[in-house]
């Protein structure tokens, strides 16, 4: 079996990776191919690009040059309204194409892009909108709950071919407030494709209690991976700690370190760092 | 002395990341679905993602097929199937009713069936117990080494060309190996330092042929 993947998300604004609110506000943070670089140099799993109004030229220029810059499988969200849209993003360096508001205003093209590239490259991307004890599509429109049922609407999706599932919440996207673990565990255990969860992650501690609990094929994390140097490497180390099963992509670890509640390691005391002068470090072999 | 990789063009799969890393390795990488361009290549990688039988439709209406078989079988050039690319070379494809296959190596192409626990598509990292056929695709090394997979069927291929394995149900077999034919199920360049060193790990053995 394989282990969770710990998933980088890079929301994109005008050409610029930002940081997304609750699907309304954004920060700027810089450069795509900057950013997905380091994520990859600190062992991130995947990369998911949201591009919220690039097209074009430009979106071409983003995703290729995400591309030649990772060596990680790359998901490209946004935008997407024909075939020849999938295509595109597909030449430029996508793996797999996330396909969302698409899905309700045209339904038959997710038969068509999986007939063409394949189940394995189709991702469907849903927005989950939770009114009480009820998960329901969100409406990007209305900015609130459809009428649409969240299982009703995924279990459509997959017969028409996705590969796999995103989820996202809207309610916790930017909030740091930890995930809906109740409703992705719903999801996982009713579907047979893999399930991506995305939205609330704030810290370590809110990832490990959604792998523990709902167990997904992986969690996608956004914001707080912009927020300190080795994000990814710290993430993994705080779950491996935790106890759950993780990919060490990297030979660097941080398990002599303590944290501070932030998630960043504490500074080492002076008599370790000293030591540490005169340890020999092995470049990695390839 | 520096190598030239040939990458097999039937227009499926994303080559660019292929030919990202490879060249990262100091190879001269070029694409082409002409055979005597491709001839004049130290190594041939056939890549692929999508259906078995959309990439058969390719192989076989633009000549591929003869034209991979006086390379690889004939002219005995090393030759690294990925993923589709990989499944392409069974005698057998199962998928939208039984296909024939380049015949490369012995064995056939099924579907995952999925189960408690078991998601389709199989998708993500996960690391691969080794063969001894593997011996020129993998170090000893390399089962501390993940790689990232995105597949819905398998490659079944008898024992002795098995070169790793990964647990599932039973077990899937993720590389095959029989003498210069070689294939992965996971994408070697989308699995970082891991994957480089599997590419290089070919290189290797080409320089040796």
């Amino acid at each position: 079996m394989y282990s969770p993947r710990i998933i980088a998300t890079l929301v994109i604004r005008n050409g610029h990776h930002v940081q997304s609110l609750g699907f309304k506000h954004y920060l700027p943070v810089g450069s795509p191919a900057e950013s997905a670089r380091e994520y990859d140099r600190w062992g991130v799993d995947e990369i998911v690009l949201i591009l919220t109004n690039d097209s074009g030229e430009n979106a071409r220029h983003i995703i290729s040059s995400v591309a030649d810059a990772i060596a990680v499988p790359l998901t490209v969200a946004g935008g997407i309204r024909t075939l020849w849209d999938a295509h595109n993003y597909l030449s430029w360096g996508a793996d797999k194409v996330a396909l969302n508001h698409v899905l309700v205003e045209q339904p038959d093209i997710a038969t068509a892009v999986a007939h063409q590239f394949g189940s394995q490259c189709l991702v469907a991307s849903v927005d989950v909108w939770r009114t009480g004890n009820k998960l329901f599509r969100y409406d990007h429109w209305l900015h609130s709950a459809s009428s649409v049922e969240l299982l009703d609407w995924i279990h459509q999706k997959i017969g028409a071919g996705a590969g796999e599932i995103l989820l996202n919440f809207p309610q916790h996207d930017g909030m740091r407030i930890g995930m809906d673990s109740e409703a992705i565990s719903q999801v996982v255990q009713d579907v047979g494709a893999p399930v991506i969860a995305c939205g609330g992650i704030g810290t370590v501690q809110h990832a490990v209690d959604c792998l523990r609990t709902a167990n997904p094929s992986g969690i996608a994390i956004g914001n707080v991976l912009a927020h300190f140097e080795q994000s990814i490497l710290l993430f993994k180390e705080g779950i491996k700690t935790a106890g759950a099963e993780i990919r060490a992509a990297v030979k660097a670890t941080y398990n002599s370190h303590r944290f501070d509640p932030r998630g960043c390691p504490e500074k080492l005391d002076d008599a370790k760092l000293d030591e540490l002068l005169f340890h020999r470090i092995e470049p990695e072999l390839i | 002395m520096r190598l030239n990789i040939g990458i097999v063009d039937y227009g499926l799969g994303n080559v660019r990341s292929v030919q990202n890393a490879l060249e990262r390795l100091d190879c001269r990488v070029f694409l082409s679905r002409n055979e005597e361009t491709l001839a004049k290549a130290d190594a041939l990688i056939l890549p692929g993602v999508g259906a078995f039988h959309a990439a058969m439709h390719e192989i076989t209406t633009t000549g591929l097929d003869a034209i991979l078989r006086r390379l690889a079988i004939d002219q005995r050039k090393p030759l690294l199937g990925i993923c589709l690319g990989m499944q392409v070379l069974a005698e057998w494809g199962e998928e939208h009713g039984r296909l024939r296959g380049l015949g490369f190596i012995p064995g056939e192409v099924k579907a995952l069936v999925p189960g408690a626990g078991r998601k389709i598509p199989h998708v993500g990292w996960s690391g691969v117990a080794l063969r001894a056929a593997g011996k020129n695709l993998f170090s000893r090394k390399a089962e501390d080494d993940s790689y990232y997979f995105d597949h819905s069927y398998v490659f079944d291929a008898p024992e002795k060309y098995r070169a790793a394995t990964v647990a599932w149900d039973d077990e899937l077999v993720v590389a095959v190996a029989k003498e210069n034919v070689m294939g992965v199920q996971f994408h070697p360049e989308k699995s970082q330092n891991a994957g480089l060193r599997i590419l290089k790990a070919f290189t290797q053995f080409t320089k040796t042929c």
